[in-house]
């Protein structure tokens, strides 16, 4: 009976484990310069479920006021996106400005954003989905947190953002 | 960069908005270079056509309406019709200069050459100049539409051809470079 009841508790964390595999996890890194090293993997199906439960009505409202005068673009800008999308890979932007450099490339469903500056270098990777499934909702005004979670489930594999800033480093990686 | 390069540039650039083209099978990309040598600033800008004619969406209303271009409307003097005229008269004669204004150490020249429309200006003798040429196709296209209406969508169709350069703007500090290839990223550069 003990070796029953042993199997069940153990089988708990690996099922857990399983679910949270199967679902995607968000890993934050963090290194200060002091030398405080921070790692919070937040499991995407927990964030998901506290975006969509959480009171968010009236940040919500707060984004909607942002985007009210953005808001007559955003089909354009959805169509531009969607262009990028099914066009070839390659730079679309290069900006040299002394010693700061910012590049914008399409690679694959990716948009990788680089800026690189003598004290700081921000590595961004937009999926293309992510972009497109949030440029819809705020066209819609409907802009929800837990839709968004959810779209980070299908960019499992990737570097969202990677930012050095003095003797700082974050990154941001989806499992 | 003084108003008139500014502006010639800006007509350029919404003129280029919609050209697709594919002479192979290869995508056309619309390229812009920006660049002040003495601040050590250079812009580089590579869009896909496609991108590019969905951007032009977003013109203001006030300016464009159906792709079309509305100028005049304020009693400016910039009458579309009468250069709609003028270019009718003059496709039928062959090479020509339409235009040419002198004024001190300043030129503006605009003239028929072969299939295109060349726009010269020259300021301070030969430090700032603007080249800007339109395949005469794509005028046609432009002056397509009534009164006081420039066609930009049809221009655009047309120049889904058109490879190379468009616009060049160069005066003392800066230099910009409009062309389109079929090359993504950092293209055939000259």
């Amino acid at each position: 009976m003990l070796l029953k009841i042993g199997a069940v508790l153990a089988s708990i964390p690996v099922a857990l484990g399983t679910v949270v595999a199967a679902t995607g996890v968000m890993v934050v890194d963090v290194k200060d310069s002091d030398g405080t090293h921070i790692v919070v993997p937040v499991p995407l199906l927990l964030a998901e479920t506290a975006a969509r439960f959480a009171s968010t009505r009236k940040a919500a409202g707060a984004v909607d006021r942002e985007l009210a005068r953005a808001r007559p673009y955003l089909p354009v800008a959805e169509e531009v996106l969607a262009a990028l999308v099914d066009g070839p890979d390659g730079e679309l932007v290069r900006v040299d400005e002394g010693d700061e450099h910012v590049r914008i490339e399409k690679v694959g469903d990716m948009l990788q954003v680089r800026v690189e500056s003598p004290r700081e270098t921000v590595a961004v990777n937009v999926p293309f989905g992510l972009a497109r499934q949030a440029l819809r909702q705020a066209r819609d005004g409907r802009v929800s947190p837990g839709d968004l979670v959810a779209a980070l489930r299908r960019a499992r594999l990737t570097r969202l953002a990677d930012v050095r800033d003095g003797g700082d480093h974050v990154t941001i990686t989806i499992w | 960069m003084n108003t008139r390069s500014l502006a010639l540039v800006a007509l350029a650039v919404p003129l280029l908005g919609t050209a697709p083209a594919s002479s192979s099978d290869g995508t056309a990309w619309l390229h812009v270079r920006v660049e002040e040598p003495k601040k050590g600033s250079r812009v580089h800008v590579n869009l896909p056509m496609p991108a590019v004619e969905a951007a032009l969406k977003a013109a203001p209303d006030a300016i464009a309406s159906d792709g079309r271009i509305h100028l005049g409307r304020h009693g400016h003097d910039l009458d579309i019709d009468d250069f709609r005229r003028l270019w009718k008269e003059l496709k039928g004669v062959g090479d020509a200069e339409i235009v040419s204004v002198e004024d001190g150490d300043d030129r503006v020249a605009v003239s028929k050459k072969g299939d295109r429309l060349l726009i010269r200006v020259q300021e301070d003798g030969d430090r700032e100049t603007v080249h800007v040429d339109v395949p005469a196709a794509v005028v046609d296209a432009l002056f397509s539409g009534p009164g006081q209406e420039l066609n930009v969508r049809a221009a655009v169709a047309e120049l889904r051809t058109l490879r190379g350069d468009v616009v060049r703007v160069n005066d003392r500090s800066s230099t910009v470079r409009i062309w389109i290839d079929e090359s993504a990223g950092a293209p055939g550069e000259k």
